[in-house]
């Protein structure tokens, strides 16, 4: 169980940081070790990272970009 | 040349010498088995779909024959002037008194030689311990970047990227682009890889498209399989169609038959599967701290409970209690006490009553005392004429004065 949330604010999170922090955060209370003020600051913060995890799932657009002798370029297909 | 024999004993039927010829050919072990190579020409496919053609070179041809049941797997199409490698046996067409090659297999000349080639390869790599199973790493079920080898502008991208698309677009490709035939094509891949893997992707796909052996060649080229080999990241190939083994696919940690199944397997988990996983993992978020909160409320309604028992409130109750019944053993003791006293004072007072001087008075005495000190007159020395003196009697007393001493 994480000893306290992570300080980072959740819109700066990437899916997989969001999620594997929700799931230590339910496996901290699953564990009903916490106090009852972390537990609903847990739950607080897992909440918001539901939301997260939500949102990122809804608006992913796949990123493509293209190795090239500069770095990496945006990636347009020609359709 | 010797005389023929005019009066030979035996006859033969054309169809009898026709049938001898036929056996010697078609019990010839070489000839039952064996691979030509030829250019096609006079190719005719009727309705009946055998395939018709005649094999030659510059000296000689041969008439060949393909039946319907071998021409339906042929993947290559075929036309006059074609160089190629056929594989079958002799036989003899007795009607025409012909003798013609039954193919059963046909393939592009010189594909021999590169399998050949292909084979001499695989088989040092594969003693070098290229291909060992134990070399083969998992491929990460949930990358968060995919790196591509293969060409900018085929159809195995746009195949690919669309799967990727669809299943899971959370996720970011980088593209190395590189030419995937001909003679720059090893090591613009062998470049493409390396310049990839130092990007660190959780996953590379090395892919192109379907094609003839010789387009797939690249595949095969020592330089890009040792490459594949050495990758530090996990690789997936996806290399032509279902049919196609390259020496690159047995590199890499993980074979799919196309480039889409190569996107596919790079994403085993989809984001319909997130999606799921995070419903889930809401619910459990929500019951976990609904049950802390309950395990919480009971564990404090139990404390309560133990509270109440030990509460001063308690003691103070049974305290009072407690002290009700001393003062009613109090009161009760003080009543008894006084009742007893009571009956005591009653007996004395009447004792006394018998004994006062004053019972005397009832019965016609009198007491005298002076009136100056209220001392008690019992002498006759006690009293001068004119002393005022006290009489009292049983209902009262009043006031006299000596007259006389006697």
């Amino acid at each position: 169980m994480p000893k306290k949330t992570s300080p980072k604010p959740v819109e700066d999170l990437t899916y997989e940081e969001a999620f594997d922090e929700l799931e230590s955060i339910v496996a901290g209370l699953e564990g009903e070790q916490a106090t009852l003020e972390e537990a609903m600051q847990l739950f607080e913060r897992g909440q918001a990272l539901v939301k997260r995890c939500g949102a990122l799932l809804e608006q992913a657009e796949l990123k493509v970009q293209t190795l090239s002798t500069n770095g990496l370029d945006e990636f347009e297909m020609d359709e | 040349m010797a005389q023929p024999s005019l009066f030979t004993s035996v006859i033969w039927s054309v169809s009898r010498l026709t049938q001898h010829i036929r056996s010697l050919l078609e019990t010839d072990v070489t000839l039952q088995d064996v691979w030509v190579q030829g250019e096609i020409s006079n190719l005719a496919r009727p309705a009946s779909g055998h395939v018709y053609f005649t094999l030659k070179d510059a000296a000689a041809s041969l008439r060949c024959v393909m039946w319907r049941t071998d021409a339906r797997r042929l993947n290559l199409p075929l036309q006059d002037g074609m160089a190629v490698e056929a594989h079958g046996k002799i036989g003899v067409y007795e009607p025409q008194g012909q003798y013609q090659f039954y193919a059963d297999l046909l393939r592009p000349a010189g594909e021999g030689a590169l399998y050949q080639e292909f084979l001499r390869l695989k088989s040092r790599l594969e003693a070098e311990g290229l291909f060992d199973t134990a070399r083969k790493r998992p491929i990460p079920p949930l990358p968060r970047t995919i790196g591509i080898v293969t060409s900018a502008s085929g159809a195995a991208l746009r195949d690919m990227l669309n799967t990727l698309r669809r299943r899971l677009p959370l996720v970011k490709v980088i593209l190395a682009p590189s030419p995937v035939q001909g003679e720059e094509a090893p090591p613009a891949l062998v470049s493409a890889l390396e310049a990839l893997e130092r990007l660190s992707p959780d996953v590379i796909l090395l892919a192109r498209g379907g094609g003839s052996i010789e387009d797939l060649w690249a595949f095969n080229d020592e330089r890009v399989v040792r490459a594949v080999a050495a990758c530090r990241v996990p690789l997936i190939s996806g290399v032509g169609h279902e049919t196609d083994f390259t020496l690159t696919d047995f590199a890499a940690d993980l074979r799919a038959p196309t480039p889409t199944a190569a996107a596919e397997l790079a994403c085993a988990v989809t984001v319909a599967d997130l999606t799921s996983r995070l419903g889930e993992t809401k619910n459990r978020l929500a019951a976990s701290t609904l049950n802390l909160l309950a395990a919480r409320k009971s564990r404090l309604a139990s404390l309560a409970a133990r509270l109440r028992f030990s509460s001063p409130q308690r003691r103070i109750q049974t305290d009072r209690q407690r002290l009700d019944d001393l003062a009613r053993r109090g009161f009760s003791a003080l009543n008894h006490c006084l009742s007893l006293k009571e009956t005591r004072l009653q007996g004395l007072e009447r004792r006394l009553q018998a004994l006062s001087p004053l019972a005397v008075l009832g019965r016609g005495y009198a007491v005298v005392t002076k009136a100056q000190d209220g001392a008690l007159v019992s002498h006759v020395g006690q009293v001068q004429a004119n002393d005022d003196i006290v009489v009292r009697v049983m209902d009262g007393q009043f006031g006299a004065m000596v007259r006389s001493k006697t």
